[in-house]
């Protein structure tokens, strides 16, 4: 029998151990403090202000994505653990969106519909060779048309120049540290990308160094390590288990962010800057008996954060409770700064509800969500297999290939154990004619490109753990 | 086909990077380096450019500052604010361009050579570039177009031809590569101009060539006269050693390793590989003075030859000398490393001195001296502060399969199954995930045992599967998998295990034990018996021992002890002083009732043994004794055999039940806990603990989880044992009040009695349960 001993020889000749032993020889970069300390000069305002920011001609852009990040394990959204603390204070001054949804798991077609601001049907990004094409018109190419210098800096190979998400960006960029030791460790086992968050921080902060103090900027930063389960040592105080480590990996990305609110506050920029930060898809851990995402569309892996910071301070954190949804951001983020978007979105400008969440009241019930991904997008040669889930009125139902309906009480239920569309068959049947009529009445304003992907980028892809075929 | 020509076209493009090395991009730098003043400057060209961005000239020193600490991807910002300079606009971008190559960024480089090209259309070597980022983002149409209009303008540009042939080989076409090829060789060979480095690596190209054509003759003339030209380029040797190892001619390989370092005795490459080569070979002598005499070349002496050595002896699991090379090594240092240190620790508990090892731990930094003290602490019987270290240790280092073994280990010691059955599943993640390290521990094994033993069959089958392919001769597996798929109803399956089980040296008795023991359970002792009889059983072969004893206890329990009897002493014959043959002689007559006989034998074979008694015969001898009523000279025997071979779980097993079935429970407690400690899997030990707790009137809620635990786990007790622990745990019910609970247990434990004894009797065709799968755990 093998013998279990030697473990440390065994270990030497993994990779991971010399990431540890950088770690303690470089004893890392600093990555400011644990605690956000008080950089934010931004005056104090009212919602009723928001009107004013049409009117500036100084507002710049930070669009943040956290790639698989799930609201509830955030502070801001209650999590008991305290693992985002920089971005928690961020919602203290700002407004959340509390019931937020993505409209896919998977990160292409969440992504797509989240630019565009169209729902998965209409994009007609739904498998893995699937490519925006020129006819899509996204926000970096409306901000760019309006002056702004853009900038994406992007580490998910889904998102790469060339399934056309570089359009209208004047850089896109993937920071890859080259023959930097590794400092951290990657505790999902499929962490072979290099570099880490920390770097995509680095390169934002040397862009910020460099941009002309009167230019107007829109930057867009995508995330990776929450997806990786990447930390540090500081960073992983939470446990063992895969949950743990993810945990630890949002308090290490938090921390990163941290740095990067420090920086823009140290400049002075957080006044003209408006602040956004949400996911394209949550995270199972088995709640519906899978672990990772891009397999379903339950809560876990489709409820995200949204949170908005304005160039100025709220004295209360705004929550807005109603239900909202990712292709609503874009719509609303172009009303905010007095920009005219893309006229034919599916989502809905949200200022509207801010201000009535603001005053109070109650909004009336907004549209159903929808949220679509193809099971076969790993897989060319498989016949596409679509499944759906729409949300409306605090039910959502799930609707497979083969027509099979789940549904689930979101106000009694909302983890979706309880599966009660058999005793609920008329709600079940709306719910049914909603996503057949989504579905039918969906139509997609350009043709989607398909992109051959050479060895090496599907090795990248495959090094994110998806499992391609 | 296509990867392996990228692969070579790889080495051609390796070959040209040194030929024609790039334009030095940070002169100021090493500048400033050589005068020791790089942090002034850095900070200074900092400072200066937070106070005004609008500085080209400052933002380009800057981002070539960034390219010299090999920080490319912050190069991008500073080189392209300083490209909206005109002025500056050229220099920035292909300082720019080289930071994305730099940086692997293939398209990204494209782009900003496009702009370059459009600015400065004449320049070649921008066009050249291009080419060079068009191949690194696998572009091969675009960058054959560059290098053919770049060899339009200047044809004898060696360079650009070595791109065109990556580009023609990425694009798999063959002849004009192959005409490339030779164009260049033409050119590189005998041009004194060209570097010997690159002239051999272009002939290991052509010999590469060739073997991939489909040529191997050509291909190893090929190869020997790049030898005869360059034997101590490595890149050759290597070629050479790697075309030999795929013709298996292991010969060559090592003269010509060999020579190579006769020639060159600085090669450590080299050297290594011959290190390598010799070990394999078996000639452990050479290896370890090809390594000494590295060691001894330099003056002063190397602390990577030291290191090399220890690895050498690691390997060789010859510790203590791989821990006097590791010490020689870090006294050569300043200050040791980490990894020094948690190398030595590591190897001072292979040698079993944990005091040392202690103490190198606690000069390491946190997550390494959890580990180490993990280790240690489960070394030393403390499983509990092993789980507290190891798991502070695995919170910072946790994609460690081997750390989440041992944590493993702690668990079940502690009798924690289910979270041993977390921590061997992690195991198991990490090393069968997307990365698939090519080196495995027996995670896969381990979570098959748990969920076994719990009756989860289909799921061991699946963990056993993969745990073969990566050891395919590990009887234990082979057992665990034809036992498992038996009872599972996969007689397919079984066999196969089976067999493969009896291919492998010493094991085909162990498989005929396996096999006989099916029919016994199943159709009873006379099946049992001529399916044994069919096997031919060499008594004289160590391996087939069992399956004889198997014979004998057969024959005895059959009333056929004359047989039996005359089988053993014909064997003892011929080989009259063997003491296994006089151990089974005196179970024989000790299962007639030959006591007195049967000691004198057990005597006989004792005295043979001097000091040092075997387990064996002390256990046959405590037997022997039970049966004879014997029962304090029996336990005395008992405890002997333990003691003769600790790691014997059978032994230890039936002492601690010799202790609880003579009624003296605080001894079997001792005896059980300690069992279970160093077997946890022995899931016999928890039902007898249980039953040691309850008959002590001791704490009923420990009794009870020891013997839920013998329930849940019952998944590969023998049909005889499975009742046991449904009786103990009906007890334990009892005695807490549980009536509903007990009577259902005591119900189970009755049926199960019932059916074995009825199939033993020959009334029934199902399968005894225990035979059939035991999922069926809501009957605990
Ligand atoms: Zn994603």
């Amino acid at each position: 029998m093998a013998d279990t001993g030697g473990f440390l020889a065994r270990a030497l000749e993994s990779r991971w151990f010399y990431g540890l032993i950088a770690v303690v020889l470089v004893g890392l970069f600093v990555v400011s403090q644990l605690r956000p300390a008080d950089f934010d000069g931004r005056p104090y305002g009212e919602i009723e202000d928001l009107s004013t920011l049409a009117e500036r001609d100084d507002l710049n852009v930070l669009f943040i994505l956290i790639d698989t990040m799930r609201a509830d394990r955030m502070g801001l959204y209650g999590y008991e653990r305290d693992v985002s603390p920089h971005l928690d204070r961020l919602a203290s001054t700002g407004i959340r969106f509390s019931q937020h949804q993505s409209q896919s798991s998977w990160t292409k077609a969440s992504m797509a519909s989240m630019w565009t601001g169209l729902n998965p049907a209409r994009t007609g990004i739904s498998r893995y060779m699937h490519s925006l094409p020129e006819s899509a018109e996204l926000p970096s190419e409306t901000l760019k048309d309006a002056g702004f210098v853009t900038i994406g800096l992007w580490r998910n190979g889904w998102v790469a120049p060339n399934f056309g998400f570089d359009q209208g960006f004047d850089a896109y960029s993937r920071p890859v540290p080259v023959g930097l030791p590794g400092q951290l460790r990657r505790e999902h086992p499929a962490a072979t990308i290099s570099g880490s968050d920390a770097n995509l921080v680095e390169s934002a902060i040397e862009f910020l160094r460099t941009v002309d103090p009167n230019d107007r900027w829109f930057l867009y930063l995508h995330t990776m390590d929450v997806h990786q389960y990447v930390s540090d040592e500081t960073s992983a105080i939470f446990g063992t288990t895969y949950s743990d480590f993810y945990d630890n990996a949002i308090h290490w990305t938090d921390r990163n962010l941290g740095r990067l609110l420090r920086e823009l506050g140290e400049r002075g920029m957080l006044e003209r800057t408006l602040v956004v930060v949400t996911s394209d898809h949550g995270e199972a851990f088995k709640e519906h008996g899978r672990e990772g995402h891009a397999r379903d569309l339950y809560g876990e892996v489709t409820e995200i954060p949204l949170l908005v910071s304005l160039p100025f301070k709220l004295k209360e954190g705004l929550e807005v409770a109603a239900p909202t949804s990712n292709i609503d951001v874009w719509p609303t983020l172009f009303d905010l700064i007095g920009i005219e978007g893309p006229a034919d979105a599916d989502g809905r400008s949200l200022v509207t509800l801010i201000e009535q969440s603001a005053r109070g009241e109650v909004p009336p019930p907004g549209p159903p969500q929808f949220a679509q991904l193809d099971r076969g997008w790993g897989r060319p040669e498989q016949d596409s297999e679509p499944i759906f889930s729409v949300t409306e009125n605090g039910y959502r139902a799930h609707l497979d290939p083969k027509g099979a309906l789940e549904l689930y009480d979101l106000e009694r239920d909302p983890r979706e154990q309880e599966d009660i569309s058999e005793t609920n068959p008329e709600l079940g049947a709306v719910l049914r004619s909603r996503i057949e009529e989504y579905e039918a009445s969906s139509q997609i304003p350009w043709v989607a490109d398909e992109v051959e992907l050479d060895g090496l980028m599907l090795h990248q892809l495959k090094a994110l753990g998806y499992h391609l075929e | 086909m296509i990867r392996r020509l990228t692969a070579w076209g790889a080495l051609v493009v390796a070959g040209w990077s040194l030929a024609c090395s790039a334009p030095d991009p940070a002169p100021e730098i090493r500048g400033l380096l050589a005068q020791g003043q790089l942090t002034e400057a850095y900070d200074r060209v900092r400072e200066e450019l937070d106070r005004d961005p609008g500085q080209p000239e400052l933002q380009l020193l800057y981002a070539r500052m960034l390219v010299g600490r090999r920080e490319f991807y912050l190069a991008e910002w500073p080189l392209r604010k300083a490209a909206q300079d005109p002025e500056y606009e050229s220099a920035a971008l292909l300082v720019l361009a080289q930071a994305q190559m730099g940086s692997m960024n293939g398209p990204g480089a494209v782009e900003v050579l496009n702009r370059l090209v459009e600015l400065e259309p004449d320049r070649i070597d921008l066009l050249e570039l291009r080419a060079k980022a068009h191949l690194l983002s696998v572009d091969p149409e675009s960058a054959l177009a560059d290098t053919e209009t770049v060899l339009e303008r200047e044809p004898d540009r060696a360079s650009a031809r070595a791109d065109r042939l990556h580009a023609l080989l990425l694009l798999e076409r063959g002849e004009e590569a192959e005409a490339a090829l030779e164009q260049i060789l033409d050119e590189v060979m005998d041009n004194p101009d060209v570097d010997e480095k690159v002239q051999a690596q272009i002939c290991a190209v052509h010999s590469r060539f060739t073997l991939e054509k489909g040529d191997p003759e050509g291909a190893a003339v090929l190869v020997e006269e790049c030898l005869e030209k360059f034997p101590t380029q490595v890149l050759v040797v290597n070629e050479a050693v790697r075309m030999y190892r795929g013709k298996g001619q292991y010969g060559r390989i090592g003269e010509v390793l060999e020579e190579a370092l006769e020639r060159d005795a600085d090669q450590d490459e080299i050297r290594m590989s011959y290190v390598e080569y010799l070990r394999a070979k078996g000639d452990r002598e050479t290896a370890e003075l090809v390594l000494r005499e590295s060691i001894e070349r330099h003056d002063p002496h190397r602390v990577q030859d030291w290191l090399n050595l220890y690895e050498y002896f690691w390997q060789e699991e010859e510790y203590s000398q791989a821990i006097e090379a590791l010490r020689a090594g870090i006294a050569l240092r300043d200050e040791p490393l980490p990894v020094d240190l948690l190398m030595l620790a590591d190897a001072y508990v292979e040698v079993g001195n944990l005091d040392a090892a202690e103490e190198v731990a606690q000069g390491l930094a946190d997550g390494y001296r959890n580990m180490v003290l993990g280790r240690l602490s489960l070394e030393r019987g403390d499983p509990a502060r092993a789980r507290v270290e190891l798991e502070a240790g695995i919170r910072i280092w946790p994609n460690n399969a081997t750390a989440r073994l041992l944590m493993a280990q702690a668990a079940a010691q502690l009798g924690d199954m289910e979270d041993a059955l977390t921590q061997y599943t992690e195991a198991y993640r990490i090393e069968y995930g997307p990365q698939n390290p090519p080196e495995k521990t027996d995670s896969a094994f381990q979570v098959a045992r748990i969920q076994a033993a719990a009756g989860a069959y289909e799921g061991a089958l699946d963990f056993l599967t993969r745990h073969l392919i990566d050891f395919p001769r590990n009887p234990d597996a082979l057992e665990l998998y034809a036992v498992v798929a038996q009872r599972s109803g996969h007689g397919e399956k079984s066999a196969w295990g089976l067999e493969q089980l009896s291919n492998l040296p010493q094991q085909s008795g162990r498989a005929m034990v396996l096999q006989a023991q099916v029919f016994e359970w199943v159709e009873g002792d006379e099946k049992a018996l001529e399916q044994l009889e069919r096997f031919k059983i060499d008594w004289t072969r160590e391996s087939h021992r069992q399956a004889f004893d198997m014979r004998l206890r057969l024959l005895s329990a059959l009333g056929r002890n004359e047989e039996a009897l005359a089988a053993v002493q014909r064997a003892r014959t011929v080989r009259p002083n063997a003491p296994h043959l006089m151990v089974s002689e005196a179970r024989v007559l000790s299962a007639a009732g030959q006591f007195e006989e049967a000691r004198q034998l057990i005597a006989g074979a004792l005295d043979s043994q001097g000091d040092q008694k075997a387990a064996e015969v002390l256990l046959a001898a405590a037997e022997i004794e039970a049966a004879a009523g014997e029962t304090a000279a029996a336990l005395t025997l008992f405890d002997q055999a333990v003691a003769a071979d600790e790691g014997d779980s059978e032994a230890a097993y039936r002492a601690a039940r010799a202790y609880s079935d003579a009624g003296r429970y605080p001894e079997a407690e001792t005896r059980f806990r300690a069992l279970l400690r160093k077997h946890p899997f022995e899931f016999r030990g928890a039902t007898g603990l249980a039953e040691a707790l309850l008959r002590q009137e001791k704490d009923l809620g420990e009794s009870s989880k020891w013997a839920i635990q013998g329930v849940a786990y019952r998944g590969l007790l023998s049909p005889y044992d499975i009742a046991r622990p449904f009786e103990i745990l009906a007890e334990v019910q009892f005695a807490q009040g549980a009536t509903e609970d007990a009577e259902a247990s005591r119900a189970a434990a009755a049926r199960i009695s019932k059916a074995l004894s009825e199939q033993r009797q020959g009334r029934r065709t199902e399968p005894a349960p225990g035979v059939a799968p035991a999922t069926d755990r809501e009957e605990g």
